[in-house]
């Protein structure tokens, strides 16, 4: 049993070992790989008997027994493999092989987190407080000066300054050989922190010069025109001998502005030159720290040919997975991020991409299918593409499931591009309604893969081309630490719009404005564009000259009228603003909790003068906008104030967290206790109904959920009404049971996360 | 053993072990010593012998499983270019492993340490401790550039005499009653694997007698040990059981952490009696033991190895009539124990480790004394 550190080794050993721990997982998973693939040889089956012998002592060193266990028996295994060089392991050897490297690693992340847990300060991670240069383990060092050090050290001539703290950490730092060091990501995260400190008051700097110039600029025009009307005015008010008189002190005065003239000049040629050197000094370091926070995507590409290995084998299907362009260097960050959407568009492309061996014959192809992985630098921007070359997505079937769930009218769907109608599977109602995933067989987790790319202000596109293959390509930004956006003013305020989502900026006359689908359209180049009002979408009033005249029969023509043309994910939308006011690299800050998920915005920045803008999200505006209409009393649907969310469950602890949370949200919020109740307000509504969606339990009495959505349903004036389905049951069946009633949306109260919740209601209101 | 002027000085060591983990926890515990410092870290074999060059450490602690040059490699390597006392850490479980550490220490490796626990467990102090001492001791004994050579060449230094053989006691070598050895007993440290296993695979032929070994080491590598020796010679070697008889051609290796007897009756005695100046197998204990079964007709052998251990012992036994050699300084690594012996004045005979195995066999052939 593991008793306390008294020593305070133990804390920073673990991050040592955690790190290491992963690289000999990784390794013998890699060479693993490779056996399996017949690519044998005894060097390889050296390497998986040290990596296995490596971890077994390294989970010695930090007391995880079981680690060490499982370690030990994958030594053995693979002595067994280096013992006899000639066999071919079978299977079940493998097999075996790769569950105990997964028990393995359960069992690192258990223990390294209990461990942190239970140590106290001394071994948890994060933002270096008052300990200083020394790393994480001060606080509970070693007692401090009164003690004669550890125990277990021979002999007691013990000094203080060797026993008290962590004397081991800087000369831990200092001893490692080569001209590299391990630092901290926390450290690299707050230089980075720190130099974006540094541009804001770089801008900050840059704003004072000109002010300084404009104040210049001033005072020149003061002196050229100010004497000679000051003089004309004396010579009128007192005649000729008085302004004599007055001409003396003028002269005095002219003299002072000229000294104040070449003072304020030079000042603006010093802050010119202080401008133009911080300017470069703060873009080398940027570049210099940015560079120090890239690292290789391989380190993320690493782990998924065994995770693509142990999907196809589950699925019976025959996978290859190829990766090329593992040395291409990322944020740390964005690596991160990274993860997940990767894992989602790679198993999504196992499960449904390619075809099970059999149907790859029939149809002509190799049995044996690939999946690409590849990244790339271009420009600025880190280009990863997930591709297969199994059956591609049919358009024609995802047109049909988007008019099945109402996302689009049977005849735009029809005009729909394939290319356009393809990339309708990243839509929210498309990829998470239960009802439809079947259909389209891709729709299952691209939304997670479309916010994960939003969020990191990249753009996800996807091509397919029937019998050939589909590839995912998602555009991200090297870094997340600056971006460079469009400003725009409405409604009074500064927003920034990331320049990878702005097609173009246009400037709209009031006659330009046409109607389509009942809503207003503008044309881009010859396609109608849906045309939005950003103040509106953002529940501001408009701001000077905001307000669009076009609309109003006989207004007073107005100039024409700023807008940005939003391309995101094959759709684009035109947004009025009040006034352009530039591109800007900004850096910017990520919102705190709880503003982690606000709608339409990603995060903020600030400006040189001190503002804050606010970072919208593409995706949220193109959804806003395209939601907007039809509307043909041209209303939009937001002046409306919140929505109003009928909350029905007969737990009141449920139905308070429910309300809680919603409000939180900004929605407004009605309850009922069961399904009758529920039906009572939804009937009294009626037509002019208050309420915009219903979230409802399934097991209530009287009336159930699942005959509450068919009422719904069958009313003729209810029957759009969004309703949503929280439940414990997860059948399969009882899915289909929800979806057979018209439910939009059923989440499974087990996993129930507020986020899901509220995204799914984002999506249906 | 060699004490260098700055005796009291702290000591530059070298750390390699390609697990970062270990590595880490091996910096640690000797960086809390005092007495020592971490002077590099070396992450295999190769970059081990190239720090060892460049910096020169005064000791090197070292894995032995490592990648592009092994434990053994590295050691060959370091007693070549540039020899520095080398303290081995194994995990020692696998007999692979223990095998390679122990043919590092044929190679000029001193001594070998099992991987301390994590800190927190129980045995970590008292394994932390004893690190740092092995590695402190280790630090200054003076080890030569080792030729690679086969153990039984013989060497050119003839065998002196020394102790009483060439004193005025030598008489009493005459007084003895004579006739052949009926057992030989050998007690061994720092430098006693190679020096056991030279001897056991310079014996011409299979003992006629059993041989009862002490080899001080740490616990976990005893069994090892056995294994090892007895892929050295035709006898077969084992860990001594209680109550075993005594076979003669048989090697009986004392098992950690019980003195190691006979009884008169000819046969095995293990014992927990309290442990001889530290050591529990100890040779003292061994060496009393045989001379009182044994008397006259015993060999008592002390070898390299750091300490007094045995010499008690061999003094009782030379008492008792039985003959006493001791290994040479030339061919020690440490000759603490045998000088320990020889100021005893029990030990006839001073023997360089090559010509111990000769010494021994014309010992139980002839009956004569040499």
């Amino acid at each position: 049993m593991t008793q306390a550190d008294p020593d305070g080794i133990l804390g920073p050993l673990l991050a040592v070992f955690t790190a290491e721990a992963a690289e000999h997982l990784q390794a013998m998973n890699e060479h693993l790989l490779r056996l399996e693939r017949g690519q044998d040889d005894p060097r390889l089956r050296a390497e998986l008997f040290r990596a296995a012998h490596s971890l077994k002592g390294a989970a010695r060193a930090v007391n995880l027994a079981d680690v060490e266990a499982l370690a030990h028996e994958l030594e053995n295994v693979f002595a067994g493999l280096t013992d006899d060089p000639g066999a071919t392991p079978t299977q079940s050897t493998v097999d075996k092989a790769y569950q105990t490297l997964d028990a393995i690693g359960a069992q690192v992340a258990v223990a390294t987190m209990v461990t942190r847990a239970g140590t106290g300060p001394s071994a948890a991670p994060g933002p270096a407080g008052p300990a200083g240069p020394s790393g994480p383990s001060s606080p509970s060092g070693p007692a401090g000066p009164e003690g004669p050090g550890p125990a277990w050290v021979p002999g007691a001539g013990t000094e203080p300054g060797t026993a008290a703290g962590p004397a081991g950490s800087p000369g831990w730092a200092a001893r490692v050989a080569g001209d590299t060091v391990r630092v901290a990501t926390s450290k690299l995260d707050a230089l980075m922190a720190e130099v974006g400190e540094l541009l804001v008051t770089r801008v900050g700097v840059e704003q004072r010069l000109a002010d300084a110039r404009a104040l210049d600029a001033l005072l020149a025009e003061w002196d050229s025109a100010w004497k000679p009307r000051r003089r004309r005015r004396l010579e009128q008010r007192a005649g000729a001998g008085a302004a004599a008189a007055a001409g003396t002190l003028l002269a005095e005065d002219r003299d002072r502005l000229k000294l104040a003239r070449v003072s304020l000049a030079e000042l603006r040629r010093g802050l010119e030159a202080d401008v133009r050197r911080m300017t470069q000094v703060t873009a080398d370091l940027q570049a210099d720290v940015r560079r120090t926070r890239m690292v290789a995507v391989a380190g993320l590409f690493d782990v998924f040919p065994r995770m693509v290995r142990d999907l196809a084998s589950a699925a019976g299907k025959d996978v290859t997975l190829r990766v090329a362009g593992g040395e291409t260097d990322v944020d740390r960050s964005v690596l991160e991020q990274l993860k997940d959407p990767l894992t989602h568009l790679l198993r999504n492309c196992v499960d449904h991409g390619v075809e099970p061996p059999a149907g790859r014959a029939a149809a002509g192809k190799p049995r044996g299918s690939t999946i690409w992985l590849t990244a790339r630098q271009q420009n600025d921007m880190l280009v990863l593409e997930v591709a297969d070359d199994g059956a591609g997505i049919d358009p024609a079937r995802v047109r049909a499931a988007a008019v099945r769930i109402g996302i689009l009218a049977a005849g735009p769907a029809a005009d729909l591009a394939d290319r356009d109608a393809i990339s309708l599977i990243f839509r929210a109602g498309l990829s998470t309604s239960p009802t439809v995933t079947d259909i389209s067989g891709r729709g299952i987790g691209l939304d997670v893969v479309r916010d994960a790319v939003e969020r990191l202000h990249g753009v996800l596109d996807v091509r397919s081309a029937t019998g050939a293959g589909t590839t995912f390509e998602l555009s991200l930004p090297l870094s997340v630490s600056t971006m460079h956006c469009l400003l725009v003013r409405a409604g009074g305020q500064t927003f920034a719009l990331p320049s990878t989502v702005v097609g173009g900026v246009l400037r709209v006359a009031p006659g330009e404005v046409e109607r389509a689908e009942g809503r207003e359209v503008v044309r881009v180049g010859d396609r109608p564009v849906p045309l939005g009002r950003l103040a509106h979408l953002l529940g501001l009033a408009d701001g000077p000259g905001g307000e669009m005249a076009g609309r109003e029969v006989g207004g007073p023509a107005r100039a024409k009228q700023p807008a940005a043309v939003l391309s995101f994910q094959g759709n684009q939308v035109a947004l009025l603003v009040d006034r352009l006011a530039g591109t800007h690299e900004l850096v910017v800050k990520s919102l705190p909790p709880p503003l982690t998920r606000v709608r339409h915005v990603t995060g903020a920045a600030i400006l040189g003068s001190g503002e804050v803008a606010v970072i919208l999200s593409a995706a949220d505006l193109v959804a806003s906008v395209e939601r907007a209409g039809p509307d043909p009393l041209g209303t939009a649907a937001d002046e409306s104030g919140p929505p109003t969310i009928l909350v029905v469950d007969d737990s009141i602890t449920t139905r308070t967290l429910e309300k809680n949370v919603l409000e939180a949200a900004g929605y407004r919020v009605q309850t009922a206790a069961d399904g009758l109740a529920a039906w009572g307000i939804l009937r009294a509504a009626g037509r002019d109904a208050d309420v915009d969606l219903v979230v409802s339990d399934i097991e209530m009495p009287g009336l159930d959920g699942l005959e509450l959505t068919g009422r719904i349903r069958a009313d003729a004036r209810l029957q759009a009404l969004p309703v949503v389905l929280v439940t414990s049951r997860e059948s399969r069946e009882d899915r289909e049971r929800g979806a057979q009633a018209g439910a939009d949306a059923y989440i499974v109260k087990g996993g129930f996360d507020q986020n899901r919740l509220l995204d799914t209601i984002r999506r249906l209101t | 053993m060699t004490v260098p002027p700055d005796a009291a000085g702290e000591r530059r060591v070298l750390v390699a072990d390609d697990s970062a983990s270990a590595r880490r926890l091996l910096v640690e515990i000797l960086d809390r010593d005092p007495r020592l410092r971490v002077a590099g870290e070396a992450a295999d074999g190769g970059e081990a012998v190239r720090l060892t060059e460049q910096m020169r450490p005064e000791v090197v602690l070292m894995d032995v499983l490592m990648p592009v040059l092994d434990g053994l490699a590295a050691t060959r390597r370091i007693m070549e270019v540039r020899p520095t006392p080398i303290v081995l850490v194994s995990a020692g479980v696998d007999s692979r492993e223990a095998d390679l550490s122990f043919e590092a220490i044929r190679a000029g490796a001193l001594t070998l340490l099992a991987k301390p626990d994590g800190p927190g467990s129980a045995g970590f102090p008292a394994q932390a401790a004893e690190l740092c001492t092995t590695v402190r001791l280790m630090a200054d004994v003076k080890v030569v550039r080792q030729r690679r050579r086969g153990p039984d060449q013989p060497t050119p230094a003839p065998a002196v005499p020394a102790g009483r053989a060439g004193g005025p006691t030598g008489g009493r070598t005459g007084g003895r009653t004579g006739g052949r050895p009926r057992i030989a007993a050998i007690g061994a440290s720092t430098g006693g694997p190679a020096a056991l296993a030279t001897i056991l695979a310079g014996l011409p032929a299979i003992a006629p007698v059993p041989i009862l070994i002490v080899q001080h080491i740490t616990a976990g590598f005893h069994q090892a040990l056995a294994d090892w020796l007895d892929g050295v010679t035709p006898m077969t070697v084992r860990l001594a059981v209680d109550g075993l008889p005594l076979r003669p051609g048989e090697v009986l290796i004392a098992p950690p952490g019980l003195h190691l007897g006979v009884s008169s009756t000819g046969r095995v005695t293990l014992s927990t009696a309290p442990p001889v100046g530290a050591h529990r197998p100890s040779a003292t204990h061994l060496f009393h033991s045989v001379a009182q079964a044994y008397g006259a007709a015993a060999v008592g052998v002390i070898l390299t190895g750091m300490g007094d251990d045995g010499a008690a012992g061999l003094r009782a036994l030379g008492d008792a009539g039985g003959l006493v050699l001791a290994q040479d300084e030339a061919s020690s690594v440490v000759f603490g124990m045998p000088r320990e012996a020889c100021a005893t004045g029990a030990v006839d005979r001073v023997v360089p480790l090559a010509e111990m195995a000769g010494v021994l066999a014309s010992t139980w052939a002839s009956g004569r004394r040499p």
